[in-house]
């Protein structure tokens, strides 16, 4: 789309960080829009990828998942109250200090952090889990300085939303008929601004 | 006598299984049961692993391995697991040709969706 790609504003060291590293022939260069994706399911497809599941040439031993690529990191959504209750515990060590965070803090600090989280919880814990982080490049918003590779969208597979609870169904028609309602009040008031000044100016 | 067969045993051990015969006759024992273990082990995770290839092919079609098999099973095709997944990496025209055979033979899959959406911001 973009003939001129944007300038990528970010921290090009981080992206860049370890490419050399990786033994890059062969891979494909995978780009995963995150945007109004619910976590856990990009996380699990984006596992899935990373180890090379979708090739037949998979073996356990050796390395040879895809470069992931994961943009609008911080359009991620999240179904029922996680953004307010889903909470990240972590312990340092020292007795007593088991520290938390919630999911919306999270986001404030690092949206990057949550998908990758997620999908590192979600890949075996052996010697290969750090190469595939390696692989794994993700950031929060639309822009990468990756516009030189050959680059291949990620068709998410489709998926059935279950349909909504009724006592949910019916909070989110009262939600939407209150926001109608506040539109039209906003509407009608500045109509009838506008009228008024328009009558000033007449008058004046 | 036996002694020299448990070092000929324990070559390549770690610290001293390799070199003092207490400790190398405890470890050779164990590994004389690991491979005795693993020998039948080997089968199962050879055969799990050719289905985690034959699940890949397929789905790269757009077929699971499951309605796959059964699509097989209901055209009285007899290849092996082994073979299939031979075939998924070498010879991915005949795979695919066996993966139209089974959905014929039993349908229950959606095709795969064509490529749009992101397509526009790359």
């Amino acid at each position: 789309m973009a003939a001129a790609p944007p300038a990528f504003t970010g921290n090009l060291k981080k992206a860049l960080a370890g490419l050399r590293r990786i033994n890059l022939d062969g891979l494909r260069w995978r780009v995963f829009d995150a945007k109004g994706q619910v976590l856990g399911r990009l996380a699990s497809q984006i596992a899935v990828v990373l180890q090379g599941k979708d090739k037949p040439t998979y073996a356990p031993h050796v390395e040879n998942g895809d470069m992931c690529v994961v943009l609008n990191a911080k359009d991620i959504s999240v179904t029922g109250r996680k953004m307010t209750d889903k909470i990240y515990y972590w312990h340092t060590g020292y007795i007593g200090h088991l520290k938390e965070r919630r999911l919306k803090d999270q986001m404030e600090r690092d949206p990057t952090e949550v998908i990758r989280k997620a999908v590192l919880r979600m890949l075996p814990r052996n010697r290969l889990r750090d190469d595939r982080d390696r692989k794994l490049r993700i950031f929060s918003g639309g822009e990468h300085p990756f516009h030189d590779r050959p680059l291949e969208p990620f068709v998410m597979p489709p998926r059935q939303v279950r349909e909504m609870r009724p006592r949910a169904r019916r909070a989110l028609i009262r939600a939407q008929k209150k926001e109608q309602a506040n539109r039209a009040a906003a509407e009608s008031a500045k109509d009838e601004e506008d009228g008024k000044t328009a009558k000033a100016e007449i008058k004046a | 006598m036996n002694k020299g067969k448990i070092f000929k045993l324990a070559k390549g051990f770690r610290g001293r299984a390799k070199n003092c015969i207490r400790i190398a006759r405890e470890r050779v024992e164990k590994a004389l049961q690991y491979s005795y273990r693993d020998r039948r082990n080997k089968k199962r995770d050879m055969r799990s692993l050719w289905i985690e290839r034959i699940n890949a092919g397929t789905r790269l079609h757009g077929v699971n391995y499951g309605n796959f098999m059964h699509g097989l099973m209901k055209e009285n095709i007899q290849l092996n697991r082994k073979v299939l997944s031979e075939l998924s990496m070498h010879e991915p025209y005949s795979f695919k040709a066996l993966v139209d055979v089974s959905r014929n033979a039993f349908p229950g899959n959606r095709p795969i969706p064509a490529k749009e959406g992101l397509a526009s911001i790359l």
